[in-house]
C-alpha cells in the first residue's frame, strides 16, 4: 500500500491512546489525580511513572503503558475521578508492537483508508491542513477504530465526553456554561471553577468516610466473588521443617538485607507447581479460562489504615530465592509509604495470603476475580509425628486452597498442594 | 554530656526507622521497654525493612542471634549506643 510519509505521518500524529484512571484491584471504584509527572508535549516510555495517584490503597505511581508523547491532559490535579476516566491522551510515537499491522489505516478504517490507496492525490493534497482540520474538530480516530475526543452534542451542549461524564458525577448543570473551547465547546478548564468546591470536599474527606468508602469497595468486590465464583477449598499439612532448617542455617550470620523469610521460598515452591499445574494460573473472563503467560503472584498485604492492598511480584518462577526476598521486602515497604506502581496492583494472576504471621492456623482465602485461585498460609507449629516409626519434632504449616470449579477439579487442586509440599522438602533446590 | 547528645541523636535514628515502616507511629505511642513489634505492630517483613533502615543510617548490621537484645525501644538504644562507641 501508499508508505508515503504523510500515511506515516498521520498514523503516528493520530494513533492515540487514553490514559484512564486504572482500577487498581476489584475493589477500587475511584481514585484521585494528585500530581502530573509529566506536560502536554513530553515524549514518555512504557513503564514510565506519569503522575501520582492517591486512593483508597495509599499513594500510587501511574505509569504509561505505550510509547509516544503527551497529546492532552485532560484533568488537571486534585481531582477525584471515577475508574476508567480519561486523564489524558498519549500520542503513540510507534506502531504497537503487539499489533503492528493496527497502525495501518486500512485496517483501522476502510473508507478512510481506501482514499490514500485508490485516490492519493486527496487525501495527500493538504496534509499539513487536514490534521489541523482534524485536530480542531477534535475528531481523530484511534487504532481501535472508535472515536475518541468527539464533541458530543446533546440538548444543545456541545461538550467533551469528559466534561460530560465528570458533570455527570458530579451532578454540575452544563447549560449555562460558556465554553472556550471550538465552536463553544465546553472543556475542561470551564468546568474546574464550578466544580472546584466539590474537589476541594471530596479530598477532605475525614478518614472515617474514607475507611467507610474501603469497606464498601471491599464488600461490593467479594460478595461479588462469592455470588459468581463457585469457590471449593482444599487444605494440605506440610511439614516444612527441612525449610525452617535450611532457613536457621541461612540467616544464622545475615546481615538484615540478606535474611530471608519463609514466605519467600513458601512463594517459589508455589511458583515451581503453578508452572507443573497452569490451570490454577490464569483469569476467568467472557466464560473461558485463559490461562496467565506469567506467574505474577499478588501478595496480601494488610494496610495499617485498614483495608488491603495485593501488589504482584512478577515472574516469580524466574527469581532466585533472594531476589524473590528482595521483592517481597520492597512491596511491603511501599505498601507502608507510598509509591506502589499501578501495574503492580493489576496484573497478579494469582493470589496469596500468609496469615500465618498474625497467628491464625490457617486461611480460606476469596479468590479475586478474574483469577481463579487463592492459596492460604498459616501459622507453622511444633507438632511431635511419627516418622518411620519414631515419634519426632516436626514444623507444620497448613496451605489451602480456594479454586474456582469452572476452572479447577478437585482432584488438580490435590495434585498441586501434593507438589508444593514436595517442593518444600527440599528447600536447598529452590 | 556528649553522651546524653549522642543517645539523644540514636533515639531520633531509630524513631526515623520505624517511621519508614510505620510512618504514623510517633515517639509518645511506643512503651520504651516493650517489644517494638508488638508496639508498633510490625510484621516480620517490616521488622527486617527497619532493621535495614537502621543499617543504612548507622552502619550497624544486626544478625538474627542479636535480635533479641534489640527487641524493645531501649534494648536497640544500648545496642546501637554500645556498637556506636
Amino acid at each position: 500500500m501508499a508508505e508515503t510519509p504523510i500515511d506515516k505521518g498521520l498514523t503516528s500524529t493520530l494513533a492515540l491512546e487514553d490514559i484512564t484512571m486504572p482500577s487498581l484491584g476489584a475493589d477500587m471504584t475511584e481514585g484521585t489525580l494528585t500530581q502530573w509527572l509529566v506536560k502536554e508535549g513530553d515524549h514518555v516510555n512504557s513503564g514510565d511513572i506519569i503522575a501520582v495517584l492517591e486512593t483508597q490503597k495509599g499513594a500510587i505511581d501511574m505509569e504509561v503503558y505505550s510509547a509516544g508523547t503527551i497529546a492532552e491532559i485532560l484533568v488537571a490535579p486534585v481531582a477525584k475521578v471515577q475508574v476508567g476516566t480519561v486523564l489524558a491522551r498519549l500520542a503513540l510515537t510507534e506502531p504497537s508492537k503487539a499489533e503492528p499491522s493496527k497502525a495501518e489505516p486500512s485496517k483501522a478504517e476502510p473508507s478512510k483508508a481506501e482514499p490514500s490507496k485508490a485516490e492519493p492525490s486527496k487525501k495527500i493534497a493538504t496534509p499539513a491542513e487536514t490534521i489541523v482540520a482534524t485536530a480542531n474538530e477534535t475528531t481523530v480516530q484511534n487504532e481501535d477504530n472508535y472515536l475518541v475526543n468527539e464533541q458530543i452534542k446533546v440538548i444543545g451542549i456541545n461538550a467533551s465526553p469528559i466534561v460530560r461524564r465528570l458533570a455527570q458525577e458530579q451532578q454540575l448543570d452544563l447549560s449555562g456554561i460558556q465554553g472556550s473551547g471550538p465552536q463553544g465547546a465546553i472543556l475542561l478548564a470551564d468546568l474546574s471553577a464550578l466544580s472546584k468546591p466539590k474537589t476541594k470536599s471530596s479530598n477532605h474527606d475525614s478518614a472515617d468516610n474514607h475507611e467507610q468508602n474501603m469497606r464498601s469497595a471491599i464488600a461490593a468486590a467479594m460478595a461479588k466473588s462469592k455470588q459468581e465464583i463457585p469457590h471449593f477449598y482444599l487444605s494440605l499439612e506440610i511439614d516444612i521443617s527441612a525449610v525452617q532448617y535450611w532457613l536457621q542455617q541461612q540467616n544464622k550470620a545475615a546481615p538484615p538485607e540478606q535474611y530471608v523469610l519463609l514466605l519467600a521460598l513458601l512463594l517459589k515452591a508455589m511458583a515451581i507447581s503453578l508452572v507443573k499445574y497452569p490451570k490454577l494460573n490464569g483469569f476467568y473472563q467472557g466464560n473461558a479460562f485463559e490461562q496467565a503467560s506469567t506467574i505474577n503472584i499478588g501478595n496480601v498485604i494488610s494496610l495499617r489504615q485498614g483495608g488491603l492492598v495485593v501488589p504482584a511480584i512478577h515472574d516469580v518462577d524466574n527469581l532466585s530465592v533472594s531476589e524473590l526476598m528482595q521483592g517481597l521486602r520492597d512491596i511491603t515497604a511501599r505498601s507502608r509509604n507510598g509509591h506502589l506502581r499501578s501495574s503492580e496492583l493489576t496484573d497478579a494472576t494469582i493470589t496469596v495470603t500468609n496469615m500465618g504471621e498474625r497467628g491464625a492456623d490457617s486461611v480460606l482465602g476469596i479468590i479475586y476475580p478474574p483469577q481463579v485461585a487463592i492459596l492460604g498460609f498459616g501459622k507453622v507449629r511444633k507438632v511431635l509425628q511419627l516418622v518411620n516409626d519414631e515419634v519426632k519434632e516436626r514444623a507444620m504449616l497448613t496451605a489451602s486452597l480456594s479454586a474456582d470449579h469452572r476452572v479447577i477439579d478437585g482432584m488438580l487442586a490435590a495434585k498441586f498442594l501434593n507438589h508444593l509440599s514436595k517442593q518444600l522438602q527440599k528447600p536447598e533446590r529452590l | 554530656m556528649n553522651t546524653k547528645h549522642i543517645q539523644q541523636n540514636i533515639q531520633q535514628i531509630i524513631l526515623e526507622a520505624i517511621q519508614e515502616v510505620a510512618p504514623e507511629i510517633e515517639q509518645d505511642d511506643i512503651d520504651m521497654d516493650e517489644d517494638i513489634r508488638e508496639e508498633c505492630d510490625l510484621d516480620s517483613m517490616d521488622f527486617l525493612n527497619y532493621l535495614i533502615a537502621l543499617k543504612k543510617s548507622t552502619g550497624v548490621s544486626i544478625a538474627e542471634g542479636d535480635y533479641t537484645q534489640v527487641n524493645s525501644f531501649n534494648k536497640m538504644l544500648n545496642y546501637l549506643s554500645e556498637k556506636l562507641r
